[in-house]
């Protein structure tokens, strides 16, 4: 690993990336986990409903 | 921004929590507008006029995107409050009632 | 609860202190401690276990901070995902890259977009030296051939010496479809 890297690199991969358990993201509301999401699953659906205009 | 694993909402910020969720939401249609906008440019399908209201409407965004951040508390880029902003509330998996701030004798 | 860094193939030497649980044909590497709290060290620390594993093979880097009551149970219930996964990475690192954000906010709505499409250009030519890119807004993650990270990190410096490149990581941004 080289001397570039910064903070963002490092949470961008161990947090916000890696094989999760529980679904991506888990929704808590004082403590009491309610939701999970995959946020993938979130992302994927907004790229394929963002059909592209057609360009001539 | 990239988000924490858990959002553990509580009275005093509940806001805190969902709102980097719909930053972040926002940010990834922004993104995919702005790709598509430079399609469009590259296949020459756009007027130079239409460029620059293109691209002044996705800098007043970006700009007002910035001010939302900064109402939200989530443009800190303090080495400690990225990591808590990150990882928010006890990790995935820890059993509730237990202090994951302990150390760990084994590190 | 025991904590999980990793899934690799089975027949993975524990590393020290450590140990390895198999089931349905997959291994995970396992500490027998809590999560700890998030501190810069601690993703380290996780960090070094996963990148220790990536040198003696396919490793599909666990989220920082992933416990589990029964980790044979991870691997049975999942097996299909994460074989796949690791077939998907088997050879290959996680390069980033990263631009220096300009210091100057762009003067004109078409400055604006001229930059954004600079990005995508570069995005698009790294792209095609990897076997699977994801785009960030503010960074971009690929997946290269062992072989072929020099090749990669020449071709980073050629596109534009403002980009900065870092790696190899653990294939943590491709660890899904």
């Amino acid at each position: 690993m080289n001397d570039d890297v910064a903070l963002v690199d490092l949470l961008d991969r161990l947090l916000g990336g890696g094989v999760v358990i529980h679904g991506d993201i888990t929704l808590a509301v004082a403590d009491i986990d309610l939701v999970h999401i995959s946020l993938r699953a979130v992302l994927a659906s907004v790229e394929a409903l963002t059909c592209p205009t057609s360009t001539p | 921004m990239t988000l924490p694993a858990r959002i553990n909402t509580d009275p005093e910020h509940v806001e805190r929590g969902l709102a980097g969720l719909v930053v972040m939401l926002i940010d990834l249609v922004r993104e995919l507008m702005e790709r598509q906008a430079v399609r469009r440019i590259e296949g020459g399908s756009l007027s130079a006029e239409e460029i620059e209201r293109l691209g002044t409407t996705f800098m007043k965004l970006e700009r007002r995107m910035e001010e939302l951040r900064r109402e939200f508390g989530l443009d800190d880029d303090d080495e400690e409050d990225l990591l808590h902003a990150f990882a928010a509330g006890p990790l995935p998996g820890t059993p509730a009632g237990t202090d994951p701030r302990r150390p760990l004798s084994e590190w | 609860m025991p904590y999980v860094y990793a899934v690799t193939e089975p027949g993975t030497p524990a590393p020290p202190g450590l140990r390895v649980v198999e089931a349905a044909g997959l291994a995970a590497v396992v500490g027998d401690h809590d999560a700890p709290a998030p501190s810069v060290d601690a993703l380290w620390r996780h960090e070094r276990v996963v990148e220790g594993l990536m040198e003696r093979g396919p490793v599909l880097p666990m989220r920082f901070g992933s416990t589990t009551h029964d980790v044979g149970a991870l691997l049975e219930e999942r097996h299909a995902e994460l074989t796949t996964a690791l077939e998907r990475v088997r050879g290959a690192v996680e390069l980033g890259v990263r631009a220096t954000p300009d210091p100057e906010p762009a003067a004109s709505g078409t400055e604006y977009l001229m930059r954004r499409a600079r990005t995508e250009r570069a995005h698009a030519a790294l792209a095609e030296f990897a076997r699977a890119s994801v785009a960030r807004p503010h960074a971009g993650a690929y997946l290269v051939d062992r072989d072929a990270v020099d090749a990669f990190r020449a071709r980073v410096r050629e596109l534009d010496e403002r980009l900065t490149c870092t790696g190899p990581w653990p294939p943590y941004s491709f660890v899904a479809a």
